[in-house]
C-alpha cells in the first residue's frame, strides 16, 4: 500500500470512481458542513437565492421593464440566468478554496488531493440546482413556467455544469494553496463575469457587434444549453457549445496537471 | 537487508525539502526547485529504515528533528521530495488526533463520517462508543467536549480499524495521565498481537519500554540507530552534555579516552578498568581504578578527593581520599554512559579545593536499569 498516485488524465475520472464512496463522503460532509448549527439549515440556500430572483425580478420587471415582453418572461428568463450563475459561482469559490480548508484532513488521511476540490463543487452544484429544479417546480404549478419534454434533458446540462465548474476548481485550488492572492482574483473575475456573461440578459439582446464577442464566453453556451432545455428558446450559437466543450476540456486538463503536482504535498503549504 | 517477506516498512534515503517562501513557478512549470535555493529548508535528508513485521521502532529527537515530517512520510501523507517508502502493511496512524472534528456535530456523527473516511463498517461505531468511554455525551455536540474527550474520541476513532502496523506521533504525550496510560496499554497490546509499530515520542522511557530499536534524529540527519537503550543513552548524554556545541566523538573514537594532564598543576588521572582495556573505558560490575600520575610528588597531593558526575554535571558520587599513585574501587556501580571524574583537592577546612583535573569516563555495559547506579539487590 503506497502513496496514493498522483492523478493524471482520465486517471483523475478512474480514481473518483474508485474512491467514489471516499467522495460521497465526502460531499456529505461539505453539505452538512454548510449548515451546521443553523436551524433552518438547508432551507436557507432556497430562501437566499429567492429572495435576490425577486429583487432582480421586481428592478427588470417593474423599474426598468421593458413593455414588449411580459414580466413572466422576464422572471422565467432571469431565473434561467440567475440560478446556474449561482452555482457556478459558489462551486468555483468553494472548489478554490477546497484544499486550503481541508488541508488538516489531508494532513491526516491518504486521498488524491482531488476528491476534497470535486466534493466541494459538487455539493455547491447540487445544492443550488436542488433549489433550482424545486422553483422549477413551483413556477410550472403557477403557469410562469409551461412544462416541456426538453426537460428531460436537464440532467445532461447539469453534467456539463459540473464539468465545467470542477475543471476550473482543479485549475484553481492548487494555485490558491500556493498563493492566497488567487482568490481575490477569482473573486474580482467573478464579479466581472457576471456581468460579462448572458446572466441578466441574453445574447440577443446586445448589440450585433458585440454578440460575437460575447458568443466566445463559455458560459454564454451553458446558460443558453438553460434556457433552450428549460423556456424553449432558441439553441445558443455553435461557437458558444465550441467554447464550452473547449473550456471543459481545458480546465480539466490543466486543474489534472496542477491538482498531480501538489498530490501528497499538501503539508508543504498548510 | 531483512528477508523479502519479513519486512513491514522500507523507507530508502528519504529527504524532505520545504520552500519557505511558495512560488507558483514549479507549480507551473512542472519541476520541483533544486534543494541548493535559499529559499529552502530540508528538514530530511537520506534517511533510512526498515521496520520488520512485529517490530517496534522509536522515533527520538529534539522538537524540530524532523521526527513528524518521517512519519508522515511513511504514512503516506506526505511525498519525500527524494527518496522512496514501501509499505506492505495495513497502516493505522495515530497523528494530529483531534483534527478533523466538526465541533457542531455530534461524537456519534464524527465517528460515522470518520469511519466512512476511513472506508470502516459503521457497525464499528458501538466499538468506537465504548472505547472512547464518553456515555451520554457520545450524542452530544463535540463543542461541548473537554479536552480530553475530544482526545479520546480521536483516539477511539484511529485505533479501531485494527491496523497491521501503528503510525503513532507523540500521541501518549497529550491529554492527562489517564488518557496516556490508556495509550500505552493499547499500544503494548497491540504490539502483544503482532502489530508493527513506529513511534515518535519524547518519553524515552516509554521508548525503551515499548521499542526494541530506536532512531536519533537531529537537524533531519540520522545520529543514531540500533537497540533501543544504547540509542536512548547517546541521546541522554548529548542533552545532558554542557558541550553540546562541541563537535561529538565518532562512533569509532568512543574505545578511546585520551587521558587529560592539567599543566598546571602537572597531574593526570586516569581511570583503568580490567587488565588490558583501553584507559577511561570501564565495565558495569567490573573492576577499576583510579590512577595518579604527575611531576609533582605525592606527598603534595596528599588530600585529594575524585567527584564523579554525570555529564551533565550532576554528581553521582565522591571518594574522599585518592590515593598516590591508584587507587582500587570495588566493582564499578555506574550504569553504561558517559561521566566525567573531576580530581581536586580538600582543604583544611574540608571545603573543595579548585578541580585541579577533569577526566572524562565511558562505562559500557548491557544492564538496562534507570537511573546512574547499579543497586545489586536479592528478595527476602
Amino acid at each position: 500500500m503506497g502513496l496514493i498516485p498522483a492523478t493524471r488524465g482520465r486517471v483523475l475520472v478512474e480514481a473518483a470512481i474508485a474512491h467514489r464512496r471516499l467522495l460521497i463522503e465526502l460531499v456529505r460532509r461539505e453539505v452538512r458542513a454548510r449548515f451546521a448549527g443553523a436551524r433552518f439549515g438547508l432551507v436557507w440556500s432556497l430562501i437566499n437565492p429567492a429572495v435576490q430572483l425577486a429583487a432582480y425580478g421586481l428592478i427588470f420587471g417593474y423599474v426598468y421593464a421593458d413593455p414588449s415582453r411580459p414580466r413572466g418572461t422576464v422572471t422565467a428568463t432571469l431565473f434561467c440566468g440567475l440560478w446556474p450563475w449561482w452555482a457556478f459561482q459558489e462551486a468555483a469559490l468553494r472548489g478554490t478554496a477546497a484544499l486550503v480548508e481541508q488541508a488538516s484532513l489531508l494532513r491526516r488521511l491518504p486521498m488524491p488531493a482531488t476528491l476534497p476540490v470535486l466534493a466541494a463543487s459538487i455539493a455547491s452544484v447540487g445544492i443550488q440546482m436542488l433549489g433550482f429544479a424545486l422553483f422549477l417546480l413551483v413556477f410550472a404549478s403557477i403557469g410562469v413556467i409551461e412544462p416541456r419534454a426538453a426537460w428531460l434533458l436537464l440532467p445532461v446540462v447539469l453534467a456539463l455544469h459540473v464539468a465545467l465548474t470542477t475543471g476550473l476548481a482543479l485549475f484553481l485550488a492548487p494555485l490558491y494553496l500556493v498563493v492566497r492572492d488567487v482568490m481575490h482574483a477569482v473573486s474580482l473575475g467573478l464579479m466581472v463575469g457576471f456581468f460579462l456573461s448572458p446572466v441578466l440578459y441574453q445574447l440577443s439582446d446586445l448589440p450585433p457587434f458585440a454578440r460575437g464577442i460575447a458568443s466566445l464566453n463559455p458560459l454564454a453556451g451553458l446558460l443558453g444549453l438553460v434556457r433552450s432545455v428549460v423556456l424553449g428558446a432558441e439553441l445558443p450559437p455553435w461557437v458558444s457549445l465550441v467554447s464550452l466543450a473547449g473550456a471543459i476540456v481545458a480546465a480539466w486538463h490543466w486543474g489534472e496537471r496542477l491538482v498531480s503536482r501538489i498530490d501528497g504535498r499538501i503539508d508543504e503549504y498548510c | 537487508m531483512l528477508q523479502q517477506e519479513s519486512w513491514a516498512l522500507r523507507a530508502d534515503r528519504v529527504g524532505k525539502v520545504y520552500h519557505v517562501v511558495p512560488s507558483l513557478r514549479p507549480l507551473l512549470n512542472g519541476g520541483p526547485k533544486g534543494p541548493d535555493d535559499s529559499n529552502c529548508v530540508k528538514a530530511l535528508t537520506d534517511v533510512s529504515l526498515e521496520v520488520a513485521r512485529g517490530e517496534a521502532i522509536a522515533l527520538i529527537g529534539a522538537n524540530g528533528a524532523g521526527k513528524s515530517t518521517f512519519l508522515r512520510i511513511l504514512a503516506g501523507l506526505s511525498r519525500p521530495t527524494s527518496g522512496s517508502v514501501v509499505r506492505r502493511a495495513r497502516l493505522g496512524t495515530l497523528l494530529e488526533l483531534g483534527a478533523g472534528l466538526v465541533d457542531e456535530w455530534t461524537g456519534e456523527s464524527n465517528a460515522r463520517s470518520a469511519l466512512a473516511l476511513q472506508g470502516a463498517s459503521s457497525a464499528r461505531l458501538a466499538e468506537v462508543a465504548r472505547f472512547a468511554e464518553i456515555g451520554r455525551f457520545f450524542a452530544e455536540p463535540v463543542r461541548t467536549y473537554s479536552t480530553g474527550m475530544r482526545l479520546r474520541l480521536a483516539y477511539a476513532l484511529a485505533i479501531g480499524l485494527e491496523p497491521e502496523m501503528m503510525i503513532a506521533d507523540e500521541v501518549v504525550a497529550v491529554g492527562d495521565e489517564g488518557f496516556q496510560r490508556r495509550c500505552a496499554l493499547e499500544l503494548q497490546g497491540f504490539l502483544g498481537r503482532g502489530g508493527t509499530l513506529v513511534l515518535a515520542t519524547h518519553n524515552l522511557y516509554l521508548a525503551e519500554k515499548l521499542c526494541q530499536r530506536a532512531m536519533w534524529l537531529e537537524g533531519g540527519v540520522v545520529r543514531a540507530c540500533g537497540p533501543t537503550q544504547d540509542v536512548t543513552r547517546t541521546y541522554r548524554d548529548a542533552i545532558r552534555s554542557p558541550r553540546r556545541d562541541q563537535a561529538r566523538p565518532r562512533p569509532e573514537d568512543l574505545d578511546r579516552i585520551d587521558p587529560v594532564v592539567s599543566d598546571a598543576v602537572r597531574l593526570s588521572a586516569t581511570v583503568r578498568g580490567a587488565e588490558g582495556t583501553v584507559p577511561n573505558v570501564v565495565t558495569t560490575g567490573g573492576p577499576w581504578r583510579i590512577e595518579l600520575a604527575g611531576a609533582a610528588g605525592s606527598d603534595s597531593h596528599a588530600d585529594l578527593r575524585a567527584d564523579i558526575r554525570r555529564a551533565d554535571g550532576t554528581l553521582v558520587a565522591r571518594i574522599d581520599e585518592l590515593r598516590w599513585p591508584g587507587t582500587e574501587l570495588a566493582a564499578c556501580p555506574l550504569l553504561p554512559g558517559r561521566y566525567v571524574v573531576e580530581v581536586g583537592g580538600v582543604g583544611s577546612r574540608g571545603d573543595d579545593d579548585d578541580v585541579l583535573v577533569r577526566q572524562e569516563l565511558l562505562v559500557r555495559g548491557a544492564r538496562r536499569e534507570l537511573g546512574n547506579v547499579v543497586l545489586e539487590h536479592e528478595w527476602a
